[in-house]
């Protein structure tokens, strides 16, 4: 097995590094390889975000950012990408960036702990908006330090570095330089070597060859989960085999009926495209995690860890969604790629099992376009109200026609060894009257469908209570209240 | 790096009349926010650095009579 050199863009340069195995994260290349400690290692699970970077790529000549965890990152996978850190990100006469000077300015520190990381999630923020000519709201700002925790300062101060930051003396960050040089990775050898201990394949066909040939190769997306199997579990994998880089996975097409998303799109990019359709969803989105896990986590592997509390699958299920698993098979010439497809809910089998062959890659997941009588919902219940995982997620989609429900589908995280579909409670909603008495009756059958454990997220009592309450909150909103919702409550003195 | 440069001329006598209401910004942020502080964990590590874990005793009283190092002697 070999290394292939890891090169990436840093302050305009190209840096090249050899020998980095293929589970080293990004933060200990920075910490440890490079010393350049000024990023911190905080959690190590993509929880707290001391550890943020901001991650840049070329797409179509322009330049495009992200801020990311740099904790739970495979290095290997910043390989043709460009990268800015905390010390990065000043002028070259030693003045600050305007991300930094509004901190200082704005009291955004105290320990200083967690502030490298609020910095890069601020820098992205700041490089967004002074792009687009646009302000920065207070909204725009939580949803940008989502996944940054202080515990010392307090947010007030940093957000209102963020919303002030834009009157700060700009700095030259030498983007073009960035892009030039990333154009001269780009052509220099997109193919490596096939016994690479990280392979990431750029086409369809290849990914599925190398599965083919690596079975025994553990595949990594966003690594916003298997990172933590690193971190946390200290497991290692000899090969690593990342589907992040493959063209067609890269792509969001729209069709008449239904939505596909490859498997290498983004959370953030996925749930785009999933509330353009649904707009309802807008505010799940924005809760799932943080946005530096959105920003490198992809659908496609939330959907194949099959975490019992993995927040997209309750409500893919309820929507009717299905994943298709593709494999290279055949001898010689005739090998080629097979395709299956399946409902989502039938992938899996137990806790973290599904039914994927060891040649078989998630490739696509298809998720029916919403419909007229449709009255989709998903409830997420978590300590914090982002940055956080589900006790329990309840996603509702019942077809409500003349008072009567059509169709009833509905799917739930949280309660059982895997994602499931409430088939007791869909069989007792169907063909009834949308009522207060069938949704009383209901709220016992949904509280009776499941027996969820207990652990540090919630008790198994509390589980079972809340399942019946989300119902019963479904209702009201069928009925008009909207504003139960605590995305609706405005606190006082905040009013818009 | 240096601490962002304040008025001296306030802190001598901290007098109430110039010193409440001025900003006082804090010393290290400049540093902070530009990742240039240094915590204990960012120290570089002497090479041959030996790694230590205290283990407790299982009983609150009593005298130590020997101590059995085989297990620890034989790890890599």
């Amino acid at each position: 097995m070999t290394t292939t050199p890891l090169k990436f863009v840093r302050r305009g340069e190209i840096v090249t590094l050899h020998d980095v195995p293929p589970t080293r994260t990004l933060l200990e290349v920075l910490r440890e390889d490079l010393h350049c400690t000024g990023t911190k290692e905080g959690c190590n699970e993509g929880d707290c975000g001391a550890c943020t970077v901001v991650v840049g790529e070329s797409v179509n000549g322009e330049l495009q950012t992200k801020a990311v965890n740099s904790c739970i990152k495979m290095a290997h996978s910043l390989n043709g990408k460009a990268l800015w850190t905390v010390e990065d990100i000043g002028a070259d006469d030693g003045r600050l960036h305007p991300a930094q000077e509004a901190m200082v300015q704005c009291h955004g520190s105290q320990c200083g702990f967690c502030t490298p990381g609020f910095v890069m999630s601020l820098f992205d923020l700041y490089r967004q908006h002074a792009h687009a000519g646009a302000p920065i709201t207070r909204d725009d700002a939580l949803h940008a330090l989502s996944g940054n925790l202080c515990r010392c300062t307090g947010y007030r101060p940093i957000l209102d570095a963020a919303q002030t930051m834009l009157g700060q003396p700009a700095v030259d960050l030498r983007e073009a330089e960035t892009l030039s040089k990333l154009e001269l990775l780009a052509q220099d050898g997109r193919a490596p070597a096939a016994d690479s201990s990280y392979i990431s394949p750029t086409t369809l066909p290849t990914l599925l060859a190398a599965r083919a040939q690596h079975p025994e190769a553990q595949i990594v997306a966003g690594c916003t989960d298997v990172g933590l199997w690193v971190t946390k579990m200290h497991k290692d994998f000899p090969r690593v085999l990342d589907v992040t880089q493959v063209a067609e996975l890269r792509r969001v097409e729209q069709y008449p009926h239904h939505i596909a998303i490859g498997a290498a799109v983004t959370l953030t990019d996925a749930f785009a495209a999933l509330v353009a359709d649904r707009p309802q969803l807008s505010t799940f989105a924005s809760r799932f995690a943080g946005l530096p896990v959105r920003n490198a986590g992809t659908l496609g592997g939330n959907v194949a860890n099959g975490s019992p509390i993995g927040d997209s699958m309750p409500l893919l299920i309820a929507l009717g969604a299905s994943v298709v698993l593709m494999a290279w098979r055949g001898k010689g010439n005739k090998a080629k790629a097979v395709h299956r497809e399946l409902r989502l809910e039938d992938l899996y089998t137990g806790y973290r099992q599904n039914v994927m062959a060891a040649d078989e890659v998630l490739a696509w997941i298809k998720v029916p376009k919403a419909v007229p009588f449709e009255q989709s919902r998903v409830y997420k219940i978590s300590k914090r109200f982002e940055d956080d995982i589900s006790a329990v997620c309840l996603a509702l989609n019942l077809h409500i026609e003349g008072d009567i429900v059509i169709h009833a589908s509905i799917g739930v995280g949280g309660v059982a060894a895997t994602p499931v579909r409430a088939l007791k409670t869909q069989a007792a909603l169907l063909g009834k009257p949308w009522s207060a008495a069938t949704v009383k009756a209901t709220q016992a059958t949904l509280r009776g469908e499941f027996s969820p454990i207990s652990d540090m997220r919630a008790s198994s009592a509390y589980r079972v209570e809340v399942l019946g309450n989300l119902l019963q909150r479904y209702w009201l909103e069928s009925q008009g209240l909207t504003a139960i919702n605590l995305e609706s409550y405005v606190p006082e003195g905040e009013a818009a | 790096m240096s601490a962002t440069p304040f008025n001296p001329s306030l802190t001598p006598t901290l007098s109430p009349e110039v010193a409440a209401g001025v900003n006082q910004f804090h010393e290290s942020a400049v540093a902070q926010v530009a990742g240039a502080v240094h915590y204990i964990d960012d120290l570089p590590e002497v090479r041959g650095t030996l790694y230590a874990a205290p283990i407790l005793s299982t009983h609150a009283h009593g005298k130590l009579l020997g101590v059995d190092t085989t297990a620890a002697r034989a790890m890599p």
